[in-house]
């Protein structure tokens, strides 16, 4: 682990290396006897002695007063040479703690400059580069306290920048016309407004893809031109394929037609088609358009059944909109015909009561049979000591049968009156 | 007051038949005293304790006209014999039930016109009132032709017993429905006439037995009839005597035949006639031929309740209320039938 700035300058302090600062020493700072090269404005670098649990500036880069002799009492009438230019043996570099400008002495310790604006500038024209040891998981870390910002790995075949905070670019970025490849988004969402939006160019993305589900998240898609998608293109009006397009959601598939029409085309035939219509208050119609108006069938093939469930009572059937079969829901179901009715059996037909068979004509009964097999012809309503198995509501004409005329007939005819005159007094 | 009566109440059923179709077949008619028969005497137990109590109160004028009618022929109480059936409210035996065996159809054909359609112009000249041109003729005949016949099979009621037994003819309370009968033996049809003299088997040289027929008189008849007697209390009055026959049969006679719709309109200018069947003045005329009327007529016994003296009297009420019940069923050409109480016209 690294470490700390202050573990650093303690360790500086107490191995008798100099430290390293901006502005005086704070008293409180060092031991006697330790050194402090502190950057001090109008100054330069001034070297500072601390004794007498004080620092003392003994020397400086700038303009120097007179030099002071460090151990030295006050009081001390001794002179020396205070003037920089006045000294010699400056060359003799016999002193390994200085940096030196030709940068030939490599720094023991750690470099912790002033900061400022331009801290850490180069100046030489041409390449200026900062560079950082091979194969190290960590041969830079730019980081504040202990917490990395940006970490440079070296490690062989692992070379790459980790950036641990947010990256934000307030410029807009070019990267020439380089590729810019193997971009690893592995976590996270991209999120924005429109890709392309306020800068647009020329080019296509080839792809875009995951190695596995992944997800897209945004605004807005825009496309000038086609969404392509292999064989689906989604152009501004139209999704085509050419193959099977599977519409797979987990919930609701919602389509929002202000006209209230969806129509269904088969192969761009935009005369023949079907319709679906939604009116106000759900009001639908399900339509089949044929150009030559005959053929627009429309099937309805359930492998179960087909379940029509009218909250309305009715169900209609009808021919070109005129009503041909009505269908009454309520308790008491009704099929109704308008039009002469016929119903065709290819084979056996069987109309089966569990209760009374009634047939009528114009709301009048006019046969039933009950399910004792006996059967009444035209509302036969006497009470009999015990049905006949055939009854007869008849007057006047009750029976015939023949097979036309000239033949076989014979016929039952009865007639029945009162009396309207008589004696009125008779048995009184 | 009332009388004899020469012409009974009618109770018409007509039956529309098509015209050239042979048809046969039973007629049913059943009539009987109708008042929910429940709670009235028999019509001659009534009548005659009314004729009794009257009489006794002098008050017999009060209802002369049913009194002097047949059967009472206002005779005094003393001809009707008292059945002893008052309290026992057997008004249901009076009933008729009669069978009959009808054959025949009718021809229809439009009537043939002598001489030429007179013209319009004709017809004002002649100073006729209808001047329609092409409907009027000098003469005319329908020869068109009703075949239907009829044979009472049989008729059952409770009155028989009156003609029978009780030996007075004055008390008119049957009348016999006449059947037309003719039997055939190996020498031919005969035709003795029941209301001749009777043939004399006994006499020497007299008629041969087996010829003999005409037209025989179909009394009221009564047979098989079985009495279960008192004790099973099935009914005291043994039915089965002719004695005890005496309820009133309201039926006086049946008659059935065929008619069609014609009525052949005349008009004149003082000297010769005209006839038409379509002319446009009225009255109309007309003369159908795609269908005729088989008429049943049954005739119910009555009085001359509107009788006001002298001429023949009609029956307009009848004695007691009646229901009358006629089935037919006819066998033949045709099924194309419709029966109705009023005259088929169109």
């Amino acid at each position: 682990m690294a470490l700390t700035r202050e573990e650093r300058k303690l360790l500086h302090q107490k191995s008798q290396q100099p430290t390293f600062g901006s502005g005086k020493p704070d008293s409180r700072e060092g031991s006697d006897g330790d050194i402090s090269f502190r950057k001090v404005e109008g100054s330069g670098t001034v070297q500072y002695l601390k004794e007498n649990n004080d620092w003392t500036a003994i020397s400086s880069t700038g303009e120097m007063p007179v030099m002071r002799i460090g151990g030295g009492s006050s009081g001390g009438g001794s002179s020396g040479v205070s003037n920089h230019a006045s000294l010699s043996g400056l060359e003799s570099d016999d002193h390994d703690i200085y940096l030196l400008i030709d940068g030939s002495r490599a720094m023991t310790g750690d470099l912790s400059l002033g900061g400022g604006d331009g801290a850490l500038t180069f100046t030489v024209a041409g390449e200026n580069s900062i560079k950082i040891p091979d194969n190290q998981a960590s041969a830079l870390i730019i980081e504040e306290a202990n917490t990395a910002y940006l970490t440079f790995v070296t490690t062989n075949s692992g070379e790459k920048m980790q950036f641990h905070k947010a990256l934000d670019i307030d410029a807009v970025s070019d990267f020439g016309s380089n590729s810019m490849t193997n971009v690893n988004i592995d976590s996270g969402a991209i999120d924005g407004t429109a890709i392309g939006a306020s800068s647009q160019a020329a080019g296509d993305f080839t792809a875009i893809g995951a190695v596995a589900a992944g997800t897209i998240v945004g605004t807005t898609i825009d496309a000038t031109t086609d969404f392509t998608i292999d064989g689906l293109v989604l152009t501004a009006d139209t999704i085509t394929n050419d193959a099977a397009l599977t519409v797979d959601v987990a919930g609701d598939i919602i389509l929002d037609a202000n006209s209230g029409v969806t129509k269904f085309y088969l192969a761009g035939d935009t005369n023949d088609y079907a319709s679906l219509t939604v009116a106000a208050n759900g009001v639908t119609t399900l339509a089949t358009f044929d150009d030559g108006g005959t053929v627009g069938h429309l099937t309805l093939d359930a492998d179960g059944d087909i379940i029509l469930d009218a909250a309305g009572d009715d169900i209609y059937f009808k021919d070109a909109g005129s009503e041909r079969f009505r269908m009454d829901l309520d308790d008491t179901p009704t099929l109704a015909a308008t039009g002469a009715l016929t119903i065709h059996g290819s084979s056996t037909m069987t109309l089966d009561a569990t209760s009374d068979f009634i047939a009528k004509t114009n709301t009048r009964e006019v046969i039933k049979a009950n399910t004792s097999s006996n059967i009444y012809f035209h509302a036969y309503a006497q009470t009999l000591f015990n049905d006949y198995y055939i009854n007869i509501s008849a007057s006047n004409r009750h029976l015939t049968s023949g097979v036309s005329d000239f033949q076989q007939n014979y016929s039952w005819l009865g007639k029945h009156s009162v009396s309207t005159a008589y004696n009125t007094s008779f048995g009184t | 007051m009332g009388g004899y009566l020469s012409t009974p109440l009618s109770i018409k059923k007509y039956i529309k038949i098509p015209p050239r179709r042979l048809i046969s077949g039973f007629l049913h008619i059943n009539v009987i005293s109708h008042d929910d028969n429940d709670d009235k005497l028999d019509a001659y137990q009534w009548y005659r304790d009314e004729i009794d109590s009257h009489t006794t109160a002098g008050t017999l004028a009060s209802i002369a006209d049913w009194h002097s009618a047949d059967p009472w022929r206002a005779q005094a109480i003393g001809v009707f014999d008292d059945e002893g059936r008052a309290n026992k409210f057997l008004s249901f035996g009076d009933y008729d039930c009669l069978l009959f065996w009808v054959a025949g159809g009718m021809t229809i054909q439009t009537p043939i016109f002598t001489g030429s359609a007179w013209s319009k112009a004709a017809l004002g000249a002649a100073g006729y009132t209808d001047t329609t041109a092409g409907v009027w003729y000098s003469g005319i005949d329908d020869y068109c032709q009703n075949f239907v016949k009829y044979d009472l099979i049989s008729r059952m009621n409770n009155g028989y017993g009156h003609a029978a037994l009780m030996g007075d003819e004055v008390y008119n309370g049957t009348v016999a429905i006449t059947k037309n009968e003719f039997r055939s033996d190996e020498i031919g049809i005969s035709g003795f006439d029941s209301t001749s003299t009777p043939i004399d088997y006994d006499t020497a040289g007299g008629e041969v037995p087996n010829e003999h027929g005409g037209n025989f008189q179909k009394h009221i008849m009564s047979c098989g009839s079985h009495s279960t007697s008192a004790n099973t209390g099935d009914g005291d009055i043994d039915l089965s005597t002719a004695n005890k026959n005496t309820f009133f049969p309201p039926v006086q006679d049946v008659e059935v035949y065929g008619t069609h719709r014609l009525n052949i309109a005349t008009q004149t200018n003082g000297a010769t006639v005209l006839y038409s069947i379509s002319p446009t003045s009225t009255p109309a005329g007309y003369h159908l031929t795609d269908f005729w009327n088989l008429v049943i007529d049954i005739k119910i016994r009555g009085y001359d309740d509107s009788y006001t003296g002298g001429g023949s009297s009609d029956a307009d009420k009848e004695f007691f209320k009646s229901r009358v019940n006629v089935f037919f069923q006819p066998f033949g050409e045709t099924g194309n039938l419709d029966i109705s109480d009023t005259e088929h016209t169109s």
